[in-house]
């Protein structure tokens, strides 16, 4: 079993929405014995990647908000999917159950507030100062 | 009184887009539009980008296909720069054009329209989606997404992501394949094909369970698009242009995707944003085509790998006196052997040594004002046209895309359909669904039709004569 998956996902054209990308990214190397994906949406093949870990964390950027929010989360009791392709964490970890008979131990959404999401590649300096906290948290929260 | 039914938005499609039914005082179906209500306009922002731009760009238009669009901007590239690119950015831009194909052929029958034909039409509509089908088999539905999964490794490996790769560009893609990767992606064919296989076979068996629905699915002749190989062989990255009408016969031959505009032009209609493009010789409406995996194998003389050639004659022998296979319900049959097609060939293609070739690219200048490039997406035959000042920034363009060159015909199949099943009494669900169904055949993505971003719930709405809202249903 692998031990910790941190997952970076948003559109890194929208601003800020790219802020669980860029975290994750900034992440990479400095967390000894966790993987890094990073993707533009959630799609269903995650959920078998996802199962061969002992601990899941997402990271994506919230519309509201003005601090980073971490949620512990569980699988969707809802049967209906989100969409065609893109899932939100907690349908993936019900497709985790279902397809692969295990979820990950723990599963933690990290959300780091956005201000804009009009077109551009950069961060505003507030979501920008939101991602160093969301490294932090990342450390904080991963089990040894 | 008379009324009008409207689907909004309709479900397990990519995009927003309703439909609506219009019922007489009679009860009867009096007209029947399917109504793509997005809007984004990348021929416009796009205008003052730089050519060189153009592939990262386009392939934000959707998170299915951008791969096309990759691809057939970076051809459109190729074209401005009047150059001929080296054999092995061809034969790796074919491997991740024949990948795009299998990931989205695998979605669309295994994710998006596998739950109306395993749990049925008239299923219980909260379990009939991936959920419910992994309920009802649990492994058919684990080897539709690892098949997805396998189409999306080879353009990771390839583009080093798997979606909105800017790795294809004028002249060629950006890196070449790494040799080690090989043997990793071709340990995935036993089970692809093997998947591919089990994907037909139950295909069969849906084609008889249904074969009381089938015959209403969108089944009337009209033209079929497609490009062909020089030899007249199944063709998805180059070729030229083919027209064949509802009764076989072909009626345009090896047109060069840079004339298409003298055969083919854009219609509008003031309640769609998506537009309505037809052959110009038989004028709007009546020059009606489909394009896709539907039109693609009834217009190809044969494949040129043994497996889905095979099944190719049993498709074609299908359309017996017709001369073509005129049903709408068969793009899903069409779509399979696409799929078994696109497995055979990416390990021909695996296999080739000169897909290791480290000469990738050819540079040049601009050396035309305007260039085309065409190829066969997923849904279909996809046009990217520039024209572009001597630096290379983008004057003007235009995207023909294969949605909206299925318009008409998504069109006469909802209203088919809506003729066949709703006599102006209570509307049931499993009705709504098999309108909805209709248009699935046709995988429309509508991101991409209108140059828009978004997914696709449904929205019916039931409309008097005199437009006025009698009811609506909306999940």
């Amino acid at each position: 079993m692998n031990h910790t998956l941190l997952i970076g996902y948003g559109n890194t054209l929208r601003g800020d929405d790219g802020a669980g990308i860029c975290a994750a990214e900034r992440a990479s190397g400095r967390f000894p014995g966790v993987d890094i994906l990073t993707v533009h949406e959630l799609q269903p093949e995650l959920a078998e990647t996802m199962s061969r870990y002992a601990d899941v964390i997402f990271l994506d950027a919230a519309v509201e908000g003005s601090g980073i929010r971490v949620v512990t989360l569980e699988p969707a009791a809802d049967s209906r999917p989100d969409g065609s392709h893109a899932h939100s964490p907690a349908t993936l970890l019900s497709l985790c159950h279902s397809l692969y008979g295990r979820v990950p131990g723990r599963s933690l959404l990290i959300a780091i507030p956005g201000r804009t999401f009009e077109f551009g590649e950069n961060l505003s300096p507030f979501t920008e100062e939101m991602v160093e906290q969301a490294i932090e948290e990342i450390g904080h929260s991963i089990r040894s | 009184m008379s009324k009008t039914i409207t689907i909004s938005p309709v479900t397990r499609i990519e995009g927003h887009a309703k439909i609506t039914i219009q019922v007489d005082n009679q009860g009867n179906v009096s007209d029947a539009r399917f109504h793509v209500n997005e809007f984004r306009g990348f021929e416009k922002f796009c205008e003052g980008r730089l050519m060189w731009e153009m592939g990262g760009i386009t392939s934000r238009i959707c998170g299915i296909c951008p791969t096309s669009h990759l691809i057939t901007s970076a051809k459109a590239g190729d074209d401005i720069l009047a150059i001929a690119i080296p054999e092995t950015a061809e034969k790796l831009r074919r491997l991740i054009t024949l990948a795009q194909w299998m990931q989205s052929h695998a979605l669309s029958f295994f994710h998006l329209s596998s739950p109306d034909f395993l749990l049925g039409f008239d299923s219980d509509p909260a379990k009939r989606n991936v959920l419910g089908l992994i309920a009802h088999d649990k492994e058919f539905t684990k080897r539709g997404i690892r098949l997805r999964k396998f189409g999306q490794e080879i353009i990771e490996v390839l583009g080093s992501r798997k979606i909105h790769t800017p790795w294809a560009v004028a002249g060629g893609v950006r890196e070449p394949f790494e040799a080690s990767k090989k043997d990793y992606l071709l340990n995935w064919i036993p089970e692809a094909r093997e998947t591919a296989l089990l994907a037909l076979e139950t295909l069969k068996h849906i084609h008889i369970k249904f074969e009381h629905d089938i015959p209403n699915f969108g089944n009337f002749r009209s033209l079929f698009l497609g490009l062909v190989a020089d030899d007249g062989a199944l063709e998805y990255y180059d070729g030229k242009l083919r027209l064949m009408d509802g009764a076989g016969n072909i009626i345009e031959d090896k047109i060069d995707p840079h004339n298409y505009h003298e055969y083919f032009g854009e219609a509008v209609e003031s309640w769609s944003y998506l537009k309505f493009p037809y052959y110009k010789p038989l004028g709007y409406p009546k020059g009606m085509y489909r394009v896709g995996p539907l039109a693609r194998l009834n217009i190809c003389d044969y494949i040129d790998t043994p497996m889905a050639e095979a099944e190719r004659r049993i498709f074609k022998a299908m359309a017996g006196d017709a001369g073509a296979v005129n049903n709408s319900f068969y793009y899903h049959y069409a779509r399979l052997i696409e799929l078994l097609f696109a497995v055979e060939k990416i390990e021909m293609l695996l296999n080739d040594p000169a897909i290791l070739g480290d000469n990738i690219r050819a540079r040049a200048m601009i050396n035309r004002e305007q260039g085309i490039g065409a190829s066969e997406a997923p849904r279909g035959t996809l046009f990217h046209e520039y024209w572009v000042n001597q630096d290379g920034v983008l004057q003007k363009l235009n995207l023909i895309i294969a949605t909206a060159q299925n318009n008409l015909a998504m069109n006469r199949t909802v209203h088919q359909l809506a003729m066949q099943y709703i006599d102006g009494s209570d509307i049931t669900e499993g009705i709504l669904n098999r309108i909805e169904a209709g248009i699935r055949c046709f995988d429309p993505c509508l991101s991409c039709s209108t140059h828009a971003v978004g997914r696709m719930p449904l929205h019916l709405q039931i409309v008097d004569a005199e437009n006025r809202l009698i009811s609506e249903i909306r999940r």
